[in-house]
């Protein structure tokens, strides 16, 4: 008798284990970069960028890298023996896209794992917003364009979209390092860089089509500020903006950028004691 | 707590049974060879004891160590209980209680060095007369996505880690009374 309870216990929670059963086909989003291709390219980037970035940099990190004479490979290998560490070179790895395939959802899946969940919908939540702006903005525009600049116009327009949102997700990677994280402060602030680089140089190119052309210059100008004034649009245009001025001249500027993100996602609070450390101005 | 009610409730059940266990079997996982040759290495070993023709219990022991995403390396072990729906050679393992540690975090994240982990299994027992037991099975991972986070950081720390993977079980089945008597003759 009691083995035949057991025996349909049994039976019953097999059956509700294969009832639900998704046999395992769910993947894996963010995509795996080994050590051969993250750790050279990385140390690299810092190599490139430290000049634009460490001037930058606030604080502990500031001090130790004015104080010794620290290369790309030993700032990863230091990275590395933090926590999470492994994960903003990762970032920083994502953001630069080697590969050039220009995919802010790997972006995003890579900075998911640095953040808390609030964060995560957070950012998940923006990015959508963001995107919808930005690409009702550009169609819009598009249409009053003349046919034969349109294809071309949607294309630029959408990099621009694409490469602003990576820029976005960096941003809100930088700001949300806790305070006990070290080393991986100067791999995310690379990774601004890198996005703000990419991001101005859309807008250049897309500008220079648009003053050769000769014709929508003056509205692509209006566009811009529109865009960037108004109160509901998000951080991402500014930031272009702010980041291409800078680039023209001295690079992107990171506290610039962190600023205009808290200030246009009205998350200020949230940041309010990193700002204070590092003293940030814009 | 779920998992423990259920296991002291099938524990309970079967007690009049254990009375009888005499088989117990170990294995190691051949198909684990293949992975010397990538970057994740990983090895399994299993020892059942069968406690009559319709059940019995298997404890796992399977160690991954990753070459090629940093130096993860995850200890994995539990309680797994194998039913015989037909009382013939078809198998199926349910975990009733299984966990993975890492003993070595590329990422040194220091909040999650243990994994709650879940496995569903169907094999194949062929045994010879001398003892030699192959057990051809396909194990699916979480297979209720209860522990979709769990196996997703595991599966980012790994190049290899399949959530669907099939395993050649191999090793010695023996009788636990034949222990004894050998014990006896010792003696």
């Amino acid at each position: 008798m009691i083995r035949k309870i057991g025996t349909h216990v049994l039976v019953l929670v097999l059956i509700l284990s294969l009832s639900g059963c998704s046999m395992g086909w769910d993947s894996v989003q963010k995509s795996k970069i080994s050590d051969e291709d993250l750790f050279p390219l990385v140390g690299q980037i810092i190599e490139e960028q430290k000049e634009v970035v460490w001037p930058y940099l606030q604080g502990e990190v500031a001090r130790t890298l004015q104080e010794e004479s620290l290369k790309g490979a030993t700032i990863v290998e230091n990275t590395l023996s933090e926590e999470n560490g492994r994960s903003y070179l990762e970032f920083c790895y994502a953001v630069a896209d080697p590969q050039g395939k220009e995919d802010v959802e790997q972006v995003v899946a890579f900075a998911h794992s640095l953040l808390d969940e609030k964060q995560r919908q957070e950012l998940d939540q923006r990015l959508d917003q963001t995107r919808d702006i930005l690409l009702k903005q550009g169609s819009a525009l598009a249409r009053g364009l003349a046919p034969s600049q349109r294809a071309a116009f949607w294309k630029d327009m959408q990099k621009l979209v694409t490469r602003t949102l990576v820029l976005f997700t960096a941003g809100v990677v930088y700001s949300c390092i806790p305070t006990t994280i070290f080393w991986g402060k100067i791999s995310a602030a690379t990774a601004i860089a890198v996005a703000a680089g990419v991001v101005s140089s859309t807008i250049m190119s897309i500008w220079r089509y648009y003053q050769f052309g000769g014709s929508m210059e003056e509205s692509f100008d209006e566009w811009l500020k529109t865009v960037t004034t108004e109160p509901e649009l998000s951080y991402a245009l500014a930031a272009s903006v702010i980041s291409m001025g800078n680039t023209l001249k001295r690079g992107p500027v990171i506290t610039g950028i962190i600023i205009c993100v808290f200030a246009l996602y009205n998350v200020i609070d949230m940041v309010k004691p990193m700002l204070n450390k590092y003293n940030f101005t814009v | 707590m779920r998992k423990l009610v259920l296991m002291l409730v099938i524990a309970w059940s079967m007690a009049p049974i254990t009375a009888q266990q005499h088989v117990v079997r170990v294995t190691t996982d051949l198909s684990a060879l293949s992975s010397l040759f990538g970057q994740t290495i990983s090895s399994r070993t299993e020892c059942t004891v069968e406690l009559n023709d319709e059940f019995g219990f298997r404890v796992p022991v399977s160690l991954f160590f990753e070459r090629g995403l940093g130096d993860t390396v995850l200890l994995h072990s539990g309680l797994l209980l194998e039913y015989r729906p037909f009382r013939n050679r078809l198998f199926l393992t349910v975990s009733l209680l299984q966990a993975g540690v890492l003993l070595r975090d590329a990422y040194q994240e220091e909040e999650t060095k243990l994994h709650f982990l879940n496995e569903l299994a169907v094999g194949w027992t062929y045994k010879h007369k001398s003892g030699f037991v192959i057990e051809p099975q396909l194990i699916f991972s979480d297979p209720n996505g209860i522990y979709a986070d769990a196996y997703q950081q595991l599966g980012n720390r790994f190049s290899n880690f399949p959530m669907t993977r099939g395993s050649l079980l191999v090793g010695w089945s023996f009788l636990v009374k034949d222990l004894k008597k050998k014990e006896a003759c010792d003696d």
